[in-house]
């Protein structure tokens, strides 16, 4: 039985000064995640796969997720006329975009383990490596969270949109993503936007 | 014994150099109807040399779509997926949030997902045989015999979750209704007739040289191969590996019941049917066993809420052996009504991914029949 | 010689800054047996949470069922290229449409259509289509079970109904619709309005002929199109109807009761 911690244990051995990081998930699935330094996930990957005691020759899930920017309010004591003053302020937490890969060993028949890579920001710095190299079944799916939330992988041997067409703008799985009102003038109403209009 | 012609690659060594390469866009109607699938395919004479899948025209964000409805709302939308399949795209569903939250499932209600999951495999199976046929140009006969016995399991999801194919059924906790009176005889005469069905299927099929002459050596992949890209379901096992979620995860009471795994030696097309046939006579056996023992109870666990449901904080990944493959359902929760994130991972997307290493040196006319060996349903590939 | 095409493009397009990414290991190397060949029985001990659910359990060997078994376990499977005569195989198979062909003619199990729509099989009571709502008695606006209590249309996954209460002269709720309207254009008949209804008030329909010459306003249908009598509900499904009919009048007494014992203690 293999526990997060010795994988984490045993990619720092194999790959070392590689970021890696248990992010615990307090859900009654109890399924934890690692958390990769992008810059080394390629080199983790191989290793998870390529580990004889490890063997995650199987990566079954690959998809994004999309953390908004967050505010959160803190207490802060500042020095105001020579007295301690209580005063709140906010901060703004940047957000990310994650890809979260789902690893089971068909040849060890245990699983799964979630590996998770972060992006910098949301805007600019969207880049992480592509494990496509080491687990082909990661092509089509990084081509979708490419399309869908705008991760650019580097290393991807066909780095397209995967579902929507080539010139489409924007990625819709993005939180923030508002969809054009196609509605054209004239267009008959449905019931409920009847209803919207009456009231 | 009949001379079987060898499927010997085609490549640029014996290529005429002179000769020109044509790029064919197949699709997005044809591919024998099995959905608005488009391949951009480069011949070399009638050869592929080079296929790239073309997706999104049915896609419709189905994932966009559940993180803004509840969760219960999106059940239905998940029968919309896999539409041959809806029951057990239901199942998937509700055991991922089943995961999400904590819920036990009470006995009857798993042996009743149980028995519509296999029935389901069943009439996938039937009707995959007879598209399979169609696409390699015996157009009619095959399928309407697999239709003709498939009607008969519609016919039993209808009078249970009242509708053919969108069946809404499964619940978090549970199944929505119990079986109406006389519905497990009627499963068993079904069940009971199956195996003449098959025996005739096999009898028009298998044996049939046009048939061997179209299926076996097209197509084949190694098992390293189909397990680096991904692929599940029968066409993995057709490789020969042994991976049925089935038996790994044990998910539901599937470790109760005693069946095997059919696995294949060649991974080719020929294999990949084998697969289906013998899978059907194994689900034979799951559904009588099954049937025989349900027992009785209450089908939905009492803490199960199906409004309002906001599950603890927390991220789950479940899934399950569909008759296509691994199906599964990645969701995240923060306690709101609605999914954080919602993903869906389609084994029908999944398996395309070879579909080029399988066609690339096959006659045009073959890719049709590799396509139809990976039995792919459009709803879920582009969702 | 089949190199150039086979092999994986990946290999190809990996950028030279990246570490190159062997593939020897994804062979089998003779340490890693991809055929488990096992049988699982028993009941399963649940992975503890937080731990990777260890490979296969106590397990009783059984053979491995091949796709190509040998003939006669699974009734007429055939080896692969058995020995037999050419065409053979055809003939088999030209058997099978024989049977079926002379078959459909006398044969109740081969010959399974109708002749649409002039026969038409009935269908089962679970059945449904689109909803439609139920009134007791013989006024469609009277007896309306429905109070607008709008949960179904906060249910409704593609927000096909849209309701609006009325209001008596005071402007108090009347536990009535005014408009009641499903657009079934957007309906996909998932019967989860019918599912949540705390009144019974809505309930699915078998009626399929809704087709209509223009394309939205008349596919949104209003409040009268949608009252079917109790009458109705019973003859498409007796069962449920019977059920909820049972379930009301209780309820019914129940609140009777509870109005006779609050005038008794006056
Ligand atoms: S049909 Fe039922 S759920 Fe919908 S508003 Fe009327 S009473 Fe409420
Ligand atoms: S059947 Fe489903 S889609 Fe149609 S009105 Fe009812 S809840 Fe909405």
């Amino acid at each position: 039985m293999l526990t997060l911690e010795t994988i984490r244990d045993r990619i720092l051995e194999a790959v070392p000064d590689a970021g890696v990081e248990i992010i615990s998930n307090p859900g009654p699935s109890g399924q934890d995640s690692l958390l990769v330094s992008s810059g080394h996930g390629l080199a983790i990957a191989l290793f998870l796969r390529d580990d004889p005691e490890l063997r995650f020759d199987y990566c079954s899930n690959v998809t994004g997720v999309d953390w908004l920017d967050k505010t959160v309010k803190e207490k802060v004591i500042v020095r105001e006329d020579d007295e301690d003053v209580e005063t709140q302020v906010e901060r703004v937490v940047p957000g990310y975009l994650e890809v979260v890969y789902h690893l089971y060993s068909i040849s060890k028949k245990h699983g799964p383990v979630v590996l998770r890579l972060r992006t910098a920001d949301r805007n600019e710095g969207v880049e992480l490596p592509s494990l496509t190299p080491v687990w082909k079944s990661a092509e089509f799916q990084e081509r979708e969270v490419l399309d869908l939330y705008g991760i650019r992988f580097t290393g991807h041997p066909d780095p397209t949109r995967l579902l929507m067409w080539e010139n489409f703008e924007g990625h819709p799985m993005r939180k923030d993503y508002c969809a054009p009102d196609d509605d054209e003038p004239g267009d008959p109403i449905t019931a409920r936007e009847r209803k919207e209009e009456a009231s | 014994m009949i001379a079987i012609p060898d499927c010997s690659f085609n490549t640029t060594e014996n290529r005429d150099p002179a000769a020109e390469l044509l790029e064919l866009s197949l699709g997005p109607q044809h591919p024998s109807t099995h959905g608005v699938f488009r391949m951009n395919a480069v011949l070399d004479g009638e050869t592929v040399v080079r296929l790239q899948p073309v997706f999104g025209y049915l896609h419709r964000n189905h994932e966009k779509i559940a993180e803004n409805v509840s969760y219960l709302a999106s059940i239905p939308y998940t029968d919309r997926l896999d539409y041959l399949c809806s029951l057990t795209n239901n199942w998937a569903y509700a055991l991922s949030v089943e995961k999400l939250t904590g819920l036990d499932v009470p006995e009857r209600a798993e042996y009743i997902r149980i028995i519509l999951a296999e029935l389901t495999r069943l009439q996938n199976h039937t009707a995959f045989l007879g598209f399979l046929l169609g696409d390699m140009g015996a157009w009619g006969t095959a399928l309407m015999y697999g239709f003709r016995q498939r009607e008969k399991v519609l016919d039993l999801f209808e009078s249970l979750t009242g509708s053919r194919m969108m069946s809404n059924y499964m619940r978090f906790g549970g199944c929505r209704c119990d079986f109406p009176e006389g519905w497990l005889e009627q499963a068993r005469t079904v069940i009971d007739e199956y195996p003449e069905f098959l025996d005739e299927m096999e009898q028009l099929l298998v044996s049939n040289e046009i048939l061997i002459s179209r299926t076996q050596g097209v197509g084949a992949i190694s098992p390293e191969r189909a397990i680096n890209a991904g692929l599940s379901g029968p066409i993995l096992r057709a490789t020969g590996v042994d991976y049925d979620i089935r038996k790994v995860d044990r998910y539901g009471i599937y470790d109760r019941f005693s069946f095997r795994i059919p696995i294949g030696d060649q991974g080719d097309t020929y294999d990949r049917m084998m697969m289906r046939l013998l899978e059907m006579r194994e689900s034979l056996k799951i559904l009588k066993a099954a049937i025989d023992e349900i027992p009785d109870g209450p089908i939905v666990n009492p803490k199960a809420k199906l409004r309002n449901l906001r599950p603890p904080e927390g991220e789950a990944y479940g899934r399950i052996e569909s008759p296509k493959g691994e199906l599964g359902f990645y969701l995240i929760s923060d306690k709101q009504p609605q999914p954080y994130r919602f993903r869906v991972r389609p084994p029908s997307l999944i398996n395309l991914t070879l579909l080029e290493e399988m066609s690339i040196g096959h006659k045009i006319a073959d890719v049709m029949v590799i396509l139809g060996s990976i039995d792919i349903v459009l709803g879920e590939v582009d969702r | 010689m089949t190199q150039l095409y086979q092999q994986p493009r990946i290999n190809g397009s990996i950028q030279p800054n990246q570490e190159p990414v062997t593939d020897t290991d994804m062979s089998l190397n003779g340490t890693t047996k991809y055929h488990h060949e096992t049988e699982v029985s028993g009941i399963a001990d649940p992975a503890p949470a937080n731990r990777l659910s260890s490979g296969v359990p106590d397990a009783v060997p059984e053979t491995r069922l091949s796709a190509r078994p040998t003939a006669g376990e699974y009734g007429n499977t055939p080896e692969r290229r058995p020995f037999r005569l050419p065409g053979s195989g055809i003939v088999q198979g030209m058997m099978v449409t024989a049977r079926n062909w002379f078959g459909s003619y006398f044969d109740r199990k081969r010959l399974v259509t109708v002749q649409y729509p002039e026969q038409q099989i009935r269908p089962p009571e679970n059945s449904r289509s689109i909803p439609f709502l139920v009134y007791d008695g013989d006024d469609p606006d009277a007896g309306l079970r429905c109070v607008a209590c709008h949960t179904c249309e906060k249910e409704c996954p593609p927000q096909a109904i849209s309701i609006v209460g009325e209001r008596d002269e005071n402007g108090k709720p009347a536990r009535r619709p005014k408009v009641f309207d499903i657009d079934i254009s957007v309906c996909m008949g998932c019967q989860i309005c019918a599912e949540v209804c705390p009144f019974d008030a809505i309930k699915m329909d078998h009626y399929l002929d809704h087709s209509s010459l223009e394309n939205f306003q008349s596919l949104i249908l209003g409040k009268t199109r949608l009252s079917k009598s109790n009458a109705y509900f019973h003859t498409i499904n007796s069962t449920d109807a019977t059920a909820v009919d049972a379930r009301l009048e209780a309820d019914r007494k129940k609140k009777e009761a509870a109005r006779q014992k609050r005038a008794a203690a006056k």
